[in-house]
C-alpha cells in the first residue's frame, strides 16, 4: 500500500483526537472508530496485535460504563464507553503503522523542526536497549550491597540522571565530532514528500467528521 | 535568558524521560490491575487519579534539576513522545497529555520568575500541575459530569499522588545530585 505522509497522519490524528474529546455524541465516536477500524484491518498488521486491540481496551471501558453509570449518566457512559475505543484505535491507527524514522525525516524535511530536536531524539532512542540494561545493572548493584531498590527510590532516579549526563555529553560530543552542526541546513539522502493525494485524504476524512458531527 | 536548548541538553532530556519511562513501566499494570479491581464499584477513576504521580515526574525533575524555563514542557513532552514509541495504548494523546502536564508545571515554576528553586515553589508547581491535568480530566475523561463528591475525592486523590512523586521525591532527588556536585546551579555545567 502507498503510505500515507507520517506527518500529515500525525496532525489528523491529532486533530481528530482533540476534537473527539470535546465531543459529546457516542454516535460520532462510532463513525470515527468505525473508519478507524476500517484502516487498521487494511493495514494487515499481524494477529497479536488484533488481538490486542481487542483485548485493550476493555479494562479501561467497563471502568468508564460502571463508573458513569453510578456516578453520572446513562448517556454520559454511552459516550465515554465509546470514546475510549476512539482513543486506543486512533492511538493504534498511528502508533502500529508508521515508522517512527519516517515521521523524523518527515517533521525535519515538510516541518522544518530544529534538527537538534530531529537528531538528538533519534539519538536518544537508539540508548532504549542500553537504559533497560543499566536499570537492571543500578537494582542489581544496590542488591549486592544489601540494599533493595524500590522503583520510587531518589537514589535509583539520581543514578538514572548521573547516566543520562554522562551518556548525553557522550553522544553530543560525538556527533559533533563526525560533523553534526547544530540547527546548520543539511542535505538529505532519503527525500521525503507530501503527496497531494495525502492532503485530500485528510481533508476528505475531516469533512467527513465534521458532517458525522453536524447531521447525526 | 538562556532559552536555546544545545544537543546535548536536548538529548540529556530525552534520556531523562527513556530511564523515568522505564523505571515507571511498572505503573501501566498497576493502573490497569487498580482501574479492574474499583470497576466493579463505579470507582475505577479513582485508578487514574492514584497513578498519575510517576507519570507528571519527568517534568519536575528536568525543571527542578536545569533550573531553566521550558525545561518542564519539553521534559514531560519528550516523556510523552517516548511512551508512545514504547507503544502505549492511547497513542498520539500521550503527547498531549505529556505537553499539558508539563505547562501544569512550568506555571508553578514561572510563577516565582525562575528565581525561586525551593520546597516553596516545588510545592506550588505540584498544586498547578494537579489543577491544570484535573481541567484537563474534565474534558477527557468527562469528569464534568460526575457528581461534586466524586469528583472532590479525585482531587484529593490526584493531589496526594502528585504531592508524593513530583514532589517528595523529586525534592530528595535533587538533594542527592546537589550534595554529589555534580551540576552546580547558578550556571549549571549543561546549560553551556
Amino acid at each position: 500500500m502507498n503510505a500515507m505522509n507520517p506527518s500529515i497522519k500525525f496532525i489528523l490524528i491529532l486533530i481528530v483526537s482533540l476534537e473527539i474529546t470535546v465531543i459529546l455524541d457516542y454516535r460520532v465516536n462510532l463513525v470515527v472508530a468505525g473508519c478507524t477500524i476500517i484502516y487498521l484491518l487494511a493495514s494487515r498488521l499481524s494477529w497479536y496485535r488484533y488481538l490486542l486491540l481487542i483485548f485493550l481496551p476493555i479494562i479501561p471501558m467497563l471502568g468508564a460504563w460502571t463508573s458513569f453509570n453510578t456516578f453520572g449518566s446513562r448517556e454520559m457512559a454511552w459516550v465515554m464507553m465509546t470514546r475510549i475505543l476512539v482513543y486506543v484505535y486512533l492511538g493504534a491507527a498511528f502508533s502500529f503503522t508508521t515508522d517512527m524514522d519516517w515521521l523524523l525525516d518527515s517533521l525535519e524535511q515538510n516541518f522544518h523542526l530544529p534538527t537538534v530536536f530531529i537528531y538528538g531524539l533519534r539519538g536518544a532512542l537508539s540508548f532504549v536497549p542500553r537504559v533497560k540494561q543499566e536499570i537492571k545493572v543500578i537494582r542489581v548493584a544496590a542488591m549486592m550491597r544489601g540494599v533493595k531498590m524500590a522503583p520510587y527510590s531518589p537514589q535509583l532516579f539520581f543514578k538514572s540522571i548521573l547516566i543520562s549526563m554522562r551518556w548525553s555529553s557522550r553522544l553530543s560530543t560525538a556527533m559533533i565530532s563526525h560533523g553534526f552542526t547544530e540547527n546548520a541546513p543539511r542535505t538529505h539522502f532519503k527525500k521525503v514528500v507530501i503527496k497531494k493525494r495525502d492532503i485530500v485524504i485528510a481533508s476528505v476524512l475531516l469533512v467527513v467528521m465534521q458532517l458525522a458531527v453536524v447531521f447525526l | 535568558m538562556h532559552t536555546k536548548w544545545s544537543l546535548r541538553d536536548f538529548i540529556f532530556l530525552a534520556l531523562i524521560s527513556i530511564f523515568f519511562g522505564f523505571i515507571f513501566w511498572v505503573w501501566a499494570f498497576a493502573y490497569n490491575g487498580l482501574a479492574a479491581v474499583l470497576t466493579p464499584m463505579g470507582l475505577s477513576p479513582f485508578a487514574n487519579d492514584a497513578t498519575i504521580g510517576p507519570w507528571l515526574m519527568a517534568g519536575p525533575m528536568a525543571g527542578y534539576i536545569l533550573r531553566r524555563p521550558g525545561a518542564s514542557i519539553l521534559g514531560e513532552t519528550l516523556a510523552g513522545i517516548v511512551e508512545m514509541v514504547f507503544g502505549s495504548q492511547w497513542g498520539i494523546m500521550d503527547i498531549v497529555a505529556g505537553a499539558i502536564q508539563g505547562f501544569g508545571t512550568e506555571i508553578g515554576f514561572a510563577a516565582f520568575g525562575y528565581r525561586r528553586w525551593d520546597k516553596t515553589s516545588l510545592s506550588l508547581s505540584v498544586v498547578t500541575v494537579t489543577l491544570v491535568t484535573f481541567i484537563w480530566d474534565l474534558l477527557r475523561n468527562g469528569y464534568s459530569q460526575y457528581a461534586l463528591g466524586l469528583l472532590i475525592g479525585l482531587f484529593i486523590t490526584r493531589l496526594i499522588s502528585a504531592a508524593i512523586f513530583s514532589g517528595v521525591i523529586v525534592y530528595f532527588t535533587e538533594k542527592l545530585i546537589a550534595k554529589s556536585g555534580i551540576l552546580s546551579n547558578d550556571k549549571s555545567e549543561i546549560v553551556k
